[in-house]
């Protein structure tokens, strides 16, 4: 009576919840962040207006009407910026080539980020005078600038360094398949020694590769150094950098390509 | 007897000169039409010399008229090797291909994925 009745009360609460958690994925994720993000646009556009009603009349009223379009705007900064964080650790997690314990860290510093903005945000309710509020909201702002800048960067980057990693690892099981198939082929008495170049050539751009990573990953490092740096133009330096990984990447597959075909015609 | 009763004395003699001054008139005339006639006919040759060498200097120096090329039907035929229809070629073959595609179509700036603009100056 009691396993039926634990069975029923499972069935009933637990099961859609974990249903839902399963649906809850990047598109999701995207989604919820695009609509609050436009939220935040459309209080933005009230606070504007109400702070130069504000500025120019300076009445009680529209000291009144400036607080609640304020604190609107900023619950819903802090609420578009827990959302976007959250976007990203649904994108660290659906991307390939990273361990699993690079996931966990970054997660675990997003989640602690994303929980901050949501107590952020219940805190600014609590502001009793426009004064407080700004005082409040400025809290975010140092937040914002002195760790979550850095680590939406930080984050960005390994997602991207994950997708390079993943290509790779790719281009890697290949190289080891051509390896062992030259082998067979020599045995057979074939000439394999211009093809046993090329795939020295393959092997010597992914050495490449690896040094072009490990470069933008110093590029990125560069952000917890100095506060005063631009942190986009930071990343857009080791973004860079990993474009010209991701050239020498094609490259090695070209010449993968070019072995196979040899193989193939026997030219 | 046939009556020759002309007075060739009174022949106008006026008419005599006329005739002499129309044909010094046609004269003028004929070589006025002569020139004019030569003039076109040099006016002419000019054109034809200007639009003939016109047409020998090529519109577009850059652009090479090459003849056009006879359309080949048949697909050029390789020799293939013993390990052209082998399966661990051909799979390789065809990871190769996926990776070249993956490679196309990856995303590596994820633009869609950059940080929302905030207004984080509040200022009353």
């Amino acid at each position: 009576m009691i396993k039926k009745l634990a069975l029923i009360i499972f069935i009933i609460f637990l099961l859609p919840l974990s249903v839902g958690a399963e649906d809850f994925n990047f598109n999701r994720a995207s989604s919820d962040y695009l609509y609050n993000f436009d939220l935040y646009r459309q209080a933005h556009q009230e606070y504007i207006s109400a702070r130069d009603s504000f500025l120019q009349y300076k009445t009680l009223t529209s000291k009144t009407n400036a607080f609640q379009k304020t604190l609107k705007m900023t619950q819903a900064r802090d609420e578009t910026v827990r959302t976007y964080l959250i976007v990203l650790r649904m994108k660290l997690e659906e991307t390939l080539g990273l361990s699993l314990s690079e996931k966990n860290v970054f997660s675990l510093r997003l989640d602690n980020e994303a929980t901050w903005f949501s107590n952020h945000k219940e805190e600014l309710s609590s502001a009793g005078s426009l004064e407080d509020l700004v005082e409040l909201a400025h809290k975010a702002e140092e937040r914002y600038q002195q760790q979550t800048e850095v680590l939406i960067y930080q984050t960005l980057h390994k997602i991207l360094v994950g997708k390079e990693n993943n290509l790779a690892e790719k281009i890697n099981k290949q190289i080891t398949a051509l390896k062992e198939k030259l082998r067979e082929i020599k045995e057979k008495g074939e000439d394999v020694s211009l093809q046993e170049r090329w795939l020295l050539e393959t092997e010597n751009r992914l050495r490449r590769f690896e040094e072009k990573i490990s470069d933008s990953v110093k590029k990125i490092e560069e952000l917890e150094k100095s506060v005063f740096r631009d942190r986009r133009q930071t990343y857009q330096e080791a973004q860079l950098i990993l474009e010209e990984a991701h050239q020498y990447l094609k490259e090695a597959n070209r010449y993968l390509k070019e072995i196979v075909r040899k193989i193939k015609t026997g030219e | 007897m046939t009556d020759f009763n002309q007075d060739f004395e009174n022949i106008p003699f006026m008419e005599e000169s006329s005739s002499k001054k129309k044909l010094i008139l046609g004269k003028r005339k004929l070589l006025f039409l002569g020139l004019l006639f030569i003039l076109i006919l040099g006016i002419l040759v000019l054109l034809r010399l200007l639009f003939g060498f016109k047409k020998n200097v090529p519109s577009s120096p850059l652009v090479a008229v090459t003849p056009t090329p006879t359309p080949i039907f048949s697909e050029e035929i390789r020799p293939q090797s013993l390990w052209a229809t082998d399966s661990g070629i051909l799979k390789i073959e065809e990871e190769i291909k996926n990776i070249e595609n993956e490679l196309d179509n990856t995303d590596i700036k994820e633009k869609g994925l950059m940080p929302p603009a905030l207004d984080w100056k509040i200022k009353f």
